[in-house]
């Protein structure tokens, strides 16, 4: 792994990720499974039926009552994660090119970062762990792998990423694996709809999607002044960026954010907001935690 | 010194310098471009904003623009450069009657002046007017072409020429065509100088008892036989007129004839002496009495006695006899031919402040008229044989009709100009005469502009300066398309 990102790997061990629900059959892993195994950790008792393998009765409690149960424990099971990162030119914000000086990393930068933690911590807990990079080159996909390496390859190739053009991710979503765990890194500026129509799908199919929603802190706080605000991506939105315009601007961004949230968590994926002025290794932790889901206590609090 | 033929096209380019620098106060302010993922939340309104500013914007391509204007300015303005002072010539517009004593002539305009060179006439010939002396008409638009082409012939054939002034001696007594003047005015592009002939003391006019007369006069023969040919001539000019058909006889005017041998004084008669120097355009005096330089007080020839001394053989008191012969007589532009016995010559002292009347082919003066204390007397150097019908020809009419005629002393004058002349030259006058690049454009244009590859020159470099401002505003709009935070707004402004 890239060296620059060893202090958030440091701050990140131990950390696991646990599946927000069971997931389905897979290769034994660390994740509670629908299915039911083998696994010494018990979970309930049942009335023998016929057809059950003898091993599994409970002689002990025959014995005692004189009824045949079997003992029942969860499997545990796999899940593949897979990053899908929005590597288009408004995540390239700011930077030297957009000219706006800043002290904390730009939106990209923390897209990376976040990736690479939660493949991480994912692979830490065995996962196979995969990512999907668009980028002004077109997009580039990592499988889903387990070996040792695969987060250093994701690092690198997320390292010699350019961002540009504005491709869609919701066709990107479609072409991971129902079952995996998949986490779009985005600042959701570009089919926001299509892509949390997909995720809505995938969720109903029991996948799990989550949602980090980057927000660069100068989007959130503009600078004085009256420039011309113009859109990376769309040339022919231009528009005034004056003092009395940025209450304005400010009340529609965190509408849209609160929106944003409100749909994803609607859609049965967790969302994260992630500002760039924000610690990272906390804003990992609240996405493993679950903070972001909308069962969680702290939904809405991003 | 640099003139130019059009002023007015540089007044233009200055006043569009002036509006660019106004421009370039009131420019459109573009604020910098800010690259903003989120700009879809900000209002959609106007992203332009004019406004004034203290310091011009874009001060190297406002100082390239108004170089490349001013020059484009200078250039089609018609540039000229001159080397040394202003060079003013004259141009005089006289009738050609005037021009048998053009010494004379430019006395009276006062053409002495140092610097303006030989002056260029114009004439206009009145000759051919047939009509009495207050009636004649005197076309000046007439003679308007020809004043303005001589004036584009005068700067052509020299360059250095700034400015042209106008002159026109007007003939006292003369009819001005009051439209033919307002012309005059509106077509020449500076003031006009009209001065007047002054004939007191003066030897100014040549003629100036143009046309039948509107009444004859009383005429009293002395000495003069019966059967004189001057005598029957002037019988037929002035009898015929009694028939009622033609002007009566004006009993208050008096020709006096007198016909003795040549070279006989005359005691009755008295010569004022010349008055030479005297300005031709100043005011005459308003009375009938005027000053002489010796300071006697003399009676105005207006109301004079004309004597005609005529003798009937040899030469006139004072005047070179001679035996020759002539083969004409030209009074007022009207030649009588015939062989006319020429025994007397002018001679150069009788001349001085004398009128001349007639002249022979050859250019000598045959009679003139000398102003005396009580009207004028006319020395006629013409002797008529007893059997010649020369006098009675028709064409001698002319000859008569100046002899007849009142005094020269009893016209002229500026007090006799017509009131709208003396308001537009004299009192409304400018003092300033026509540019010499008045006339370049109306001749040739352009082809006279000294030196000629100034203003092409000029053009080329102004070119060149829009070339470069081009470049430079490209420049501009490219760094303005690019113009980013940092070029604005520090680091520390941006909030945490």
């Amino acid at each position: 792994v890239t060296a620059s990102y060893g202090p958030l790997l440091d701050a990140l061990r131990g950390v696991r990720w646990p599946a927000r629900r069971a997931v389905g059959a897979a290769l034994p892993g660390a994740h509670r499974s629908r299915q039911r195994g083998t696994s010494g950790e018990f979970t309930e008792y049942r009335l023998y039926r016929q057809g059950d393998d003898p091993k599994q009765l409970d002689w002990k409690l025959l014995g005692r009552s004189d009824r045949a149960f079997v003992r029942l424990t969860d499997d545990r099971a796999l899940i593949p994660t897979w990053f899908v990162v929005d590597g288009s030119l408004s995540m390239a914000f700011p930077d030297a090119q957009t000219a706006m000086p800043s002290a904390t990393p730009n939106k990209w930068q923390l897209a990376k970062a976040m990736a690479v933690g939660l493949g991480t911590v994912a692979s830490a807990s065995s996962d196979p762990v995969g990512a999907i990079v668009t980028s002004a080159s077109g997009m580039t996909r990592l499988a889903a792998r387990t070996r040792r390496g695969t987060i250093g390859e994701i690092a690198r190739t997320l390292d010699g990423v350019q961002c540009g053009g504005s491709q869609a991710l919701a066709p990107l979503l479609t072409s991971t694996p129902p079952t995996a765990r998949v986490v779009i890194i985005s600042d959701m500026l570009g089919d926001l709809d299509a892509l949390i129509r997909t995720a809505a799908q995938r969720t109903v199919a029991g996948g799990i999607v989550e949602c980090v929603h980057v927000v660069a802190r100068e989007e959130v706080s503009p600078p004085d002044g009256a420039f011309l605000a113009r859109d990376p991506e769309q040339q022919d939105v231009q528009r005034l960026l004056a003092p009395n315009a940025i209450a304005a601007y400010r009340l529609r961004f965190t509408e849209f954010r609160a929106d944003t949230a409100r749909r994803w968590r609607a859609a049965g994926a967790g969302y994260t907001e992630a500002r760039t002025d924000a610690p990272l290794p906390r804003l990992i932790r609240q996405i493993v935690s679950g903070q972001g889901r909308s069962d969680s206590p702290h939904a809405g609090l991003g | 010194m640099l003139s130019f033929a059009t002023p007015w096209v540089l007044a233009a380019g200055a006043a569009a310098s002036a509006g660019i620098v106004t421009l370039h106060f009131l420019s459109v302010q573009r604020p910098p471009v800010l690259v903003l993922p989120t700009a879809r939340f900000l209002d959609d309104g106007a992203t332009r904003a004019v406004s004034r500013s203290a310091k011009p914007s874009d001060v190297w391509l406002l100082v390239v623009r108004v170089a490349a204007l001013l020059l484009t300015a200078i250039a089609l303005a018609g540039p000229r450069w001159s080397s040394g002072a202003a060079i003013t010539r004259r141009l005089v517009v006289a009738d050609a009657l005037l021009r048998t004593d053009s010494m004379q002539l430019m006395q009276s305009a006062g053409i002495t002046r140092q610097g303006e060179g030989a002056p260029a006439f114009v004439w206009m010939d009145s000759v051919d007017a047939q009509g009495a002396v207050a009636g004649l008409r005197v076309t000046l638009s007439s003679a308007l072409p020809m004043a303005v082409r001589a004036a584009a012939a005068m700067v052509a054939q020299h360059p250095d020429v700034d400015s042209v002034r106008l002159q026109i001696v007007a003939v006292p007594g003369q009819a001005i065509d009051r439209d033919g003047w307002r012309a005059w005015r509106n077509a020449w592009p500076g003031s006009v100088q009209v001065v007047s002939l002054t004939p007191v003391g003066t030897a100014a006019s040549a003629d100036n008892t143009l046309g039948a007369l509107p009444s004859a006069p009383r005429v009293v023969f002395d000495s003069v036989g019966p059967d004189d040919p001057v005598r029957a001539a002037f019988a037929i000019r002035t009898v015929a007129r009694k028939d009622g058909t033609g002007i009566a006889v004006d009993a208050a005017r008096l020709v006096r004839v007198r016909r003795a041998a040549g070279g006989a004084p005359d005691a009755q008669t008295k010569s004022l002496p010349p008055t030479a120097g005297s300005d031709s355009r100043a005011e005459p005096p308003s009375d009938s009495r005027a000053t002489t330089a010796s300071g006697a007080t003399v009676r105005n020839s207006a109301d004079g006695v004309v004597t005609i001394r005529w003798p009937t053989s040899g030469a006139p008191a004072q005047w070179d006899a001679i035996q020759d012969t002539s083969g004409a007589i030209a009074v007022r532009g009207v030649a009588l031919p015939g062989a006319w016995l020429r025994t007397a010559r002018v001679s150069p002292a009788v001349l001085r402040g004398a009128h001349p009347i007639a002249w022979w082919a050859d250019g000598n003066v045959a009679a003139l008229e000398h102003t005396t204390v009580d009207g004028c007397t006319r020395d006629v150097g013409l002797v008529v044989p007893s059997s010649s019908e020369l006098l009675l020809d028709p064409a001698a009419d002319a000859l008569f009709n100046a002899l007849m005629a009142p005094c020269i002393g009893a016209r002229g004058g500026a007090a006799t100009l017509p009131a709208f002349i003396r308001d537009d030259s004299l009192d409304r006058s400018r003092g300033k005469a026509a540019p010499a690049s008045a006339f370049q454009q109306r001749e040739s244009g352009s082809d006279n502009a000294n030196p000629t590859w100034l203003a092409p020159l000029l053009l080329l470099v102004a070119i060149l300066l829009l070339l470069l401002e081009w470049i430079l505003r490209t420049r501009a709009e490219r760094r303005a398309a690019n113009a980013t935070v940092q070029d604005r707004v520090p680091a520390t402004v941006v909030r945490s």
